[in-house]
């Protein structure tokens, strides 16, 4: 998938920013630092995987406004433009601003997320330095290389060390600092804590044990203690009980003797003194009612109530209220009826004065007109002044402005004729553009004209080759990198022969010292030796063998002995063989010093001959290398027909080549520029004559330099200018004045049109109003007014009317209801005036009212005083039953022994009493004891022994308790300490234990951390491992390509190997076969070896899934000129497998591309476009 | 006869509670000696209810604590029960026959304790009450013994108490197991049965119940912890209810991250979480083990630093409530966002979590990982893999921290994105 076109219409600092990525493969985007590259990278990987939740983006645009927009194409050609919002949800949107589900996007990223993509997909110099720098820090390492090429990931080292880092901060297994180790410790420490502070259930019985056997001792003499104190008890309460019993004794006589009376109650004397007092006092009421009674009814017969007028008292009221009304209306009705006559007359004489043919006022009526056409009249009335004056003024103003254009048009006569001078101004300013060409052109010829016999002096005096510069141009020259490693090779093959020279002339020499040691007297010849002493002894065997046969067997070969013998006898020639062969044996014994010595010279001569072969055999390979080489080095210059000295000296040659070369390049330049200038120069001239020739003025002089040419034509094109200008604003101010015409024009029609319809109308309005048609306005607004007036008039009558009409009838009213009362009530008055008869009738009636309130009232009372009689009879009746009852309950025959009764009773009572006393007393010393078990203790008691006894008792008492006291002391201990751990039940072996508990719970938590980081780091280490193993080869195979290219050739390609450790390492290879570690690499070539491990991972990556566009961020600015180039030849390759967008600020990477890949396509200047 | 009863089982008296590790403003004075106040809780509901008789199902101490105050306390509460007449009827389970305190113990005497040699009856005449039980003699009984309980005494409520793992229970020793048809044929009215320590009605007519233990001492023991309260009338139950009696209860707290944007939005949605379950604790404390679960961006930094997050969602149940909550745990079940399994192979990130589960599912690489963890685990003491909780010789063990080591080791190596950051 490629990037198209990417548009930051709000993003960063950026407003509709637009890039296009037009070339599909290699995309090179140029701005100076701060241009906003940084912005642009995190742009692109916003717009793929959305903003963050906070963007640093959002400082111009709101973060809501944020929109990136993009056109993507896939790698079928498919072509989708795509926005991205800030948001949620839905922020991918579709042309239309539909949302675009997230999953389109997928298919083409793959699952990679945003950080993924960053990783893998990015790089910058920095990035790629820390990658070449980890290699090295890996040493090699394959597994830790691979894996941080293939993912970006930089920092694999780092994690490694830190989580064992943590591991180890968190435990120790030899340690006691460390948290885990500190929690094992005081887990530990507080379980042994929990075991001592446990209770043993054994402890516990033991105690448990004493303190019961000492409870049941207390508790004996604590029984023993109880038993005297009750005998105490009872002795003390005879002692007290005997004397109260005598008492009580005494008491049940005397009240024996009382049996007969009634006990009566306490109130019964009270009572009866009551009664007899209210029986007195009920008899005097009854007599004193009985006189009220006849007093009260003689009162009442005085007094006679006039029933009638009470009867129409409301009648009576409801006139007198009237009567001042009455009286006001009688004066009033004779001064309204002359108002209203006057009324009629101004009526009259103003109805003559508009219809003199009407008489009656009922008449007018046909003269009203109705409201709204009298309004209409009023208001054309009120309209016309301002309708006329309207259209004298727009009159007016259309004369005025007709004076104005004619004097424009005889304005325009005078001006002068007129010409287009604007083509001509415009070429002469293309020309001044171009600033001053002439000058220009003059100091380029010269300069490459220098340079041009400079260059050809060099070339002359250059050796070996003479041409022409199109043939050094076209000369295939060795690189000057293949002719250092020439001159390398050649180092080395003179080298290896020198060396192998030294050493063959060393062994000769060791050769020759040893011969001469051999041939030197002392281990001349006869030196025996080993091999002498074998053949002498295999002669002698021999000789033996020939004598056993001979002798055992009795057989003999002639021929055999014969060489044997050598002339003697087989005894003698075997003699003589034992004893050569004892001789020599004996002498290497006596001689052995001598012997080794010869021996040792022997085996190095041997050695040296054999160093010699084989060092000879060396150099003659040595030498055919060498003309091997040398024939290699004279056809890599086969091509350009020289025939090269030594590569040392061909070097400096091939520089002073290469400047030559450059020089002819930049003549050429200078050249093409040169011929580029005066070819400008022509055309403009040619341009300036065309447009001169058009205004009919002189074309450019023979003489005419091109800069006079363009000051006349200036000043040419300027004039014409000057005419045309002022024509344009005569005619500007014409039509102004025309526009305005016809707007008053129109504005005369209109007001015309409005006088018009007013007086249309008018007319009707008069003739409607019954006015004769040419009514003035003003006449018809007085006749308006006067008939007014009139109406008013006439509605004043009616009003006048009304009253009148109103209070006659009220009097009327009054004076028949008035009539009615008297008749009635007092015929006497029937004669009198009305109102002193309604003034009578009102007072007799109030006299009425007052009789019957007095009667009222007498009334009251006599019922008042019958009740109170019949109340005094009840209670006499009540108090005598009372008294008969009273002595009906002392059991007397009469009233009069009530009193006698009274006080025997009251006697018994007192000695009841007394009784009671004496036996609560009783029963409050008995100790619980019923009355009776105390009289029965009692009997026969001896009072006078009590004393004697009860000392006894207390003696006993003393006893027991000291006994008590000192065992209570020892029980005291013991209990406490029972008690204590029974109620108690402690918790601290408890809480020690719940401790613990806690310590664990951490100890947990620790542990399952420290778990984590360890198994962490051991399989982030295998994990690796196992991505080498499915990658090792093909990753390898890939970047070793990558790697030759990007280091020029210098090495071959990359192997795997294994380091002193076994562990996987990588190893590059040299051309010559040499293998090198990465610790022999320089930072360069270490860079170049990462970026080929980054571009094979990718290649791998891509094999099976979409390639996404590549961001580089000034990747090269390492490298020197010549390896970037390659680096630039190698990423333009393989930007045909995946989009590659190069960013840089560095002029010089724009020029190497441009060299590097040709059709690099548009490079994008951010300057330009941007900001 | 009406009367009402506590059947309970499982006491573990001063079992101290496991996996709380004490940190600054925990409220470690709640949970001091839980079990011993759960126990009196037990005691005070049947003084409240006037229940004629309580009932323990076995394992009224653990088995291998020795300090003897836990039996004191014991008989001191006991002894309230005998001020209201209330009379305590046990047997001995596994945990009590491995221990000292029993052995030496001499109880009040309105504790009876059933033999161990063989079943034994106890008539309740006033009632009309028949109790039948046998004790464990040693720790491990590994017969039926309900097999030798006698039949029902007619006309008579009877009662069984077993301590049984009954056909077997998950996470409770397999002992004295029965055959629950036996149980329910036996003729018995009710059997009070103990050992499993989660509440289970087996079967309602006859009523055979495990109450489960009284106090939850480890996550594994979650929520209400009590006793059943039976009411009988006219010789029949009437009534079976479960009463909480626990101090401290353990709680899972999912929190749920998904599509979380920060750290501190965790943070803030673990904090309502916990509201809510504070909201349902009927006041008690609550020890939680906080689970956060769902994909989200933040997947990473919960991970990377179990320390710091473990301190900041203390600080968060702190806030939400002084003393009424302690985070017992904090498990991240999260996911990241972005499916790191469907990365193509190719890629070497990829790759390395292809060989991470890989390895999750071969036992060889298992093996081998365990083999280098095996000598850290012969240092630590080993209490602290009694659980299961952690066990590096554990391939289970292992495959469940595979995944968390995936987001150590990636959030480590995405420290750093690329070009422009």
């Amino acid at each position: 998938m490629r990037i198209i076109q990417l548009n930051l219409k709000a993003f960063g600092p950026f407003s509709n920013f637009v890039l296009n990525f037009e070339n599909k493969g290699f995309n090179l985007v140029y701005g100076l630092n701060e241009a906003g590259k940084t912005t642009i990278l995190r742009a692109i990987r916003d717009f793929f995987f959305g903003f963050p939740h906070t963007s640093p983006d959002a400082y111009l645009h709101p973060s809501s406004k944020l929109r990136i927009e993009a056109v993507l194409e896939d790698s079928n050609g498919n072509q989708y433009q795509l926005t991205r919002r800030k948001g949620t949800k839905n922020t991918l949107l579709n042309q239309e601003g539909g949302a675009v589900d997230e999953s389109f996007l997928q298919q083409f990223l793959g699952s990679l997320n945003r950080e993924f993509y960053s990783l893998m997909f990015g790089m910058d110099h920095q990035s790629l330095r820390a990658g070449g720098e980890n290699l090295l820090k890996g040493q090699g390492s394959l597994g830790e290389a691979l894996f941080e090429a293939a993912s970006g990931i930089g920092s694999l080292r780092e994690v490694f060390q830190e989580l064992e880092k943590e591991a180890g901060e968190l435990y120790k297994p030899s340690g006691s600092k460390p948290p885990i180790n500190a929690s094992i410790e005081r887990y530990r420490e507080i379980n042994r804590k929990s075991g001592e502070l446990s209770l043993a259930p054994r402890k516990w019985q033991e105690l448990e044990h004493k303190y019961l056997e000492e409870k049941k001792q207390v508790e004996q003499l604590q029984e023993e203690e109880k038993y005297l104190s009750m005998k105490k008890a009872r002795l003390e309460r005879l002692k007290n009980t005997l004397p109260l019993l005598a008492q009580r004794q005494q008491h049940l006589e005397e009240i024996n003797a009382l049996s007969d009376i009634p006990l009566l109650p306490t109130s019964f004397k009270d009572r009866r003194i009551e009664l007899e007092n209210k029986r007195l006092a009920a008899k005097n009421l009854v007599k004193q009612a009985e006189d009220d009674l006849e007093e009260l009814k003689k009162a009442m017969e005085q007094i006679t109530v006039q029933k009638e007028f009470l009867e129409h008292g409301g009648d009576i009221s409801s006139l007198q209220e009237r009567l001042d009304t009455y009286r006001n209306y009688i004066q009033e009705i004779p001064t309204l009826q002359g108002e209203k006559k006057e009324l009629q007359e101004e009526a009259l004489a103003l109805l003559r004065h508009l219809q003199p043919s009407l008489t009656t006022l009922e008449e007018a009526e046909s003269l009203r007109l109705p409201l709204p056409r009298a309004e209409e009249i009023k208001k054309l009335i009120s309209e016309y002044p301002l309708l006329q004056n309207n259209y004298r003024t727009a009159q007016k103003q259309v004369k005025e402005l007709e004076v104005s254009l004619q004097r424009q048009e005889q304005e325009k006569e005078k001006a002068g004729p007129q010409k287009d001078a604007s083509a001509l101004l415009k070429a002469v300013n293309r020309a001044r553009k171009k600033g001053e060409p002439e000058k220009e052109l003059r100091k380029i010829r010269s300069v490459a004209d220098t340079r041009e016999s400079k260059l050809k002096s060099k070339l002359d005096s250059l050796g070996l080759w003479s041409g022409t510069f199109k043939e050094l141009l076209s000369l295939s020259l060795p690189l000057v990198e293949t002719v250092r490693s020439f001159e390398q090779e050649f180092k080395e093959a003179d080298e290896r022969i020198k060396k192998i020279n030294e050493r063959l002339e060393e062994e000769e020499q060791k050769l020759t010292a040893n011969q001469e040691q051999l041939t030197s007297g002392e281990l001349g010849a006869d030196v025996p030796t080993e091999e002498k002493l074998e053949e002498a002894r295999k002669h002698r065997q021999f000789g033996w063998h020939l004598v056993r046969r001979a002798w055992l067997e009795g057989q003999r070969d002639k021929e055999e002995e014969q060489a044997f013998r050598a002339g003697h006898p087989l005894e003698v020639a075997y003699e003589m063989s034992v004893t050569a062969a004892d001789e020599i044996a004996d002498r290497l014994r006596y001689e052995a010093s001598r012997v080794e010595r010869k021996t040792i010279i022997l085996s190095e001569i041997k050695n040296c001959r054999e160093k010699i072969t084989t060092l000879t055999r060396e150099k003659e390979t040595a030498e055919k290398k060498q003309q091997e080489l040398n024939s290699r080095w004279v056809q890599a210059w086969e091509k350009t027909g020289i025939t090269p000295l030594k590569p040392s000296e061909m070097l400096p040659w091939l520089e002073k080549c290469q400047e030559i070369i450059e020089g002819i390049y930049s003549v050429k330049e200078e050249r093409a520029l040169e011929k580029e200038l005066a070819r400008a120069i022509q055309e403009h001239r040619d341009e300036i004559g065309r447009q001169l020739e058009a205004l009919g003025e002189p074309g450019p002089g023979q003489e005419e330099s091109l800069e006079t040419l363009l000051d006349r034509a200036q000043d040419i094109g300027e004039q014409y200018q000057a005419v045309a200008n002022n024509l344009q604003s005569i005619e500007k101010i014409c039509q102004e004045i025309k526009d305005n015409l016809a707007s008053c024009q129109r504005q005369v029609n209109e007001k015309k049109h409005s006088l018009d319809n007013w007086m249309q109308q008018w007319s009707a309005a008069l003739a409607e109003a019954g006015l004769p048609d040419k009514t003035t306005v003003e006449a018809a607004a007085a006749y308006l007014d006067r008939l007014e007036a009139l109406f008013q008039k006439k509605a004043e009558i009616s009003r006048k009317e009304a009253a009148l009409e109103k209070m006659q009838a009220y009097s009327r009213d009054f004076v028949s209801r008035l009539q009615g009362l008297v008749d009635k009530l007092a015929p006497d008055l029937a004669e009198m005036p009305a109102d002193y008869a309604a003034s009578q009738l009102q007072a007799r009636a109030a006299e009425a009212r007052q009789a019957k309130d007095r009667l009222d009232n007498l009334e009251q009372q006599l019922k008042k005083v019958e009740n109170t009689d019949k109340k005094a009879k009840k209670a006499y009746q009540e108090a005598d039953s009372g008294l008969k009852e009273l002595v009906k309950q002392a059991r007397c025959a009469q009233e009069e022994e009530l009193p006698v009764t009274e006080e025997k009773s009251e006697r018994l009572s007192e000695l009841k009493k007394n009784l009671e006393g004496l036996e609560k007393q009783l029963l409050s010393l008995g100790g619980g004891l019923t009355l009776e078990e105390i009289i029965a203790e009692a009997k026969g008691v001896n009072g006078d022994a009590l004393p004697g006894e009860l000392e006894e008792i207390e003696q006993a008492l003393e006893e027991n308790r000291q006994a008590r006291d000192s065992l209570n002391q020892v029980f005291g201990v013991t209990r406490r300490e029972y008690e204590e751990k029974i109620e108690g039940a402690s918790i601290e072996a408890l809480e020690a234990a719940e401790e613990a508990q806690g310590s664990l719970a951490r100890l947990q938590l620790q542990v399952e951390q420290y778990l984590r980081l360890r198994l962490a780091s051991t399989i982030l280490r295998r994990g690796i491992e196992h991505y080498r193993e499915a990658n090792q080869s093909p990753v390898i195979n890939l970047a070793g390509g990558f790697f030759s290219r990007l280091t020029n050739g210098n090495f071959a390609g990359l192997k795997t190997d294994f380091d002193e450790k076994d562990n996987p390492v990588i190893i590059g290879l040299r051309t010559s076969g040499e293998e090198v570690r990465v610790e022999g690499m320089s930072d360069g070539t270490l860079d170049q070896l990462y970026l080929s491990l980054r571009l094979s991972g990718l290649e791998r990556y891509m094999e099976q899934n979409e390639g996404l566009p590549f961001i580089l961020d000034d990747l090269l600015v390492n490298f020197d000129d010549i390896r970037a180039e390659e680096a630039l030849k190698v990423l333009g390759q393989f930007a045909e497998k995946t989009q590659i967008l190069f960013f840089t600020h560095h002029q010089s990477f724009v020029n190497l591309a441009e060299k590097a890949i040709p059709g690099s396509g548009k490079i994008q200047h951010l300057s330009q476009t941007g900001q | 006869m009406d009367f009402s009863f506590i059947h309970a089982a499982d006491i573990h008296l001063d079992s101290p509670l496991r996996g709380l590790e004490r940190y600054e403003g925990a409220p470690v004075d709640y949970i001091r000696a839980a079990t011993r106040r759960a126990f009196q809780n037990l005691v005070d509901l049947a003084l409240k209810e006037k229940v004629c008789f309580v009932l323990i199902a076995g394992d009224l101490y653990d088995g291998d604590w020795r300090d003897y105050n836990t039996g004191l306390f014991f008989t001191s509460q006991a002894a309230r029960l005998k001020e209201a007449d209330i009379n305590l009827y046990f047997i001995r389970g596994n945990h009590d026959a491995a221990s000292q305190i029993t052995r030496m113990l001499r109880l009040p005497d309105n504790v009876k304790d059933f033999s161990t040699a063989a079943p034994e009856t106890v008539t309740l005449d006033d009632l009309g009450v028949a109790l039948h039980g046998q004790g464990f003699h040693t720790p491990a009984v590994t017969e039926d013994l309900s097999r030798n309980y006698p039949g029902p005494i007619k006309d008579y409520f009877n009662i069984g108490l077993l301590h049984t793992c009954a056909s077997g229970r998950e996470g409770h020793e397999p002992y004295a197991p029965c055959d629950l048809s036996h149980l329910k044929n036996i003729g018995y009215d009710y059997w009070a049965l103990g050992h499993v320590h989660r509440r289970e009605v087996i079967s309602e007519n006859p009523a055979i119940i495990f109450p489960g233990n009284i106090q939850g001492r480890h996550i594994r023991e979650q929520g209400a912890k009590g006793c059943t309260l039976v009411q009988v009338q006219q010789g029949r139950i009437n009534s079976v209810e479960h009463h909480p009696l626990d101090v401290l209860r353990w709680v899972l707290c999912q929190v749920d991250a998904e599509e979380a944007e920060t750290y501190e939005e965790v943070l803030e949605r673990a904090g309502q979480s916990i509201d809510s379950a504070l909201s349902q604790s009927e006041g008690r404390l609550l020890a939680l083990r906080v689970i956060i679960s769902g994909a989200c961006q933040v997947h990473g930094s919960l991970l990377n630093d179990p320390f710091r997050l473990n301190n900041d969602l203390r600080a968060v149940a702190v806030d939400r409530g002084i003393d009424s909550a302690w985070v017992e745990k904090v498990k991240v079940n999260t996911s990241p966002r972005v499916n790191m399994d469907e990365l193509l192979s190719s890629n070497p990130v990829a790759s390395l979590l292809q060989y991470l589960h890989q390895a999750a599912g071969d036992e060889q690489i298992l093996k081998e990982l365990i083999s280098e963890l095996e000598r850290d685990k012969k240092n630590l003491p080993p209490e602290l893999f009694k659980d299961g909780e952690i066990d590096p010789g554990d391939p289970g063990y292992l495959q469940k921290l595979l995944p968390e080591v995936e987001e150590l080791i990636l959030s480590r190596l995405m420290r750093k994105e690329g070009l422009g950051q």
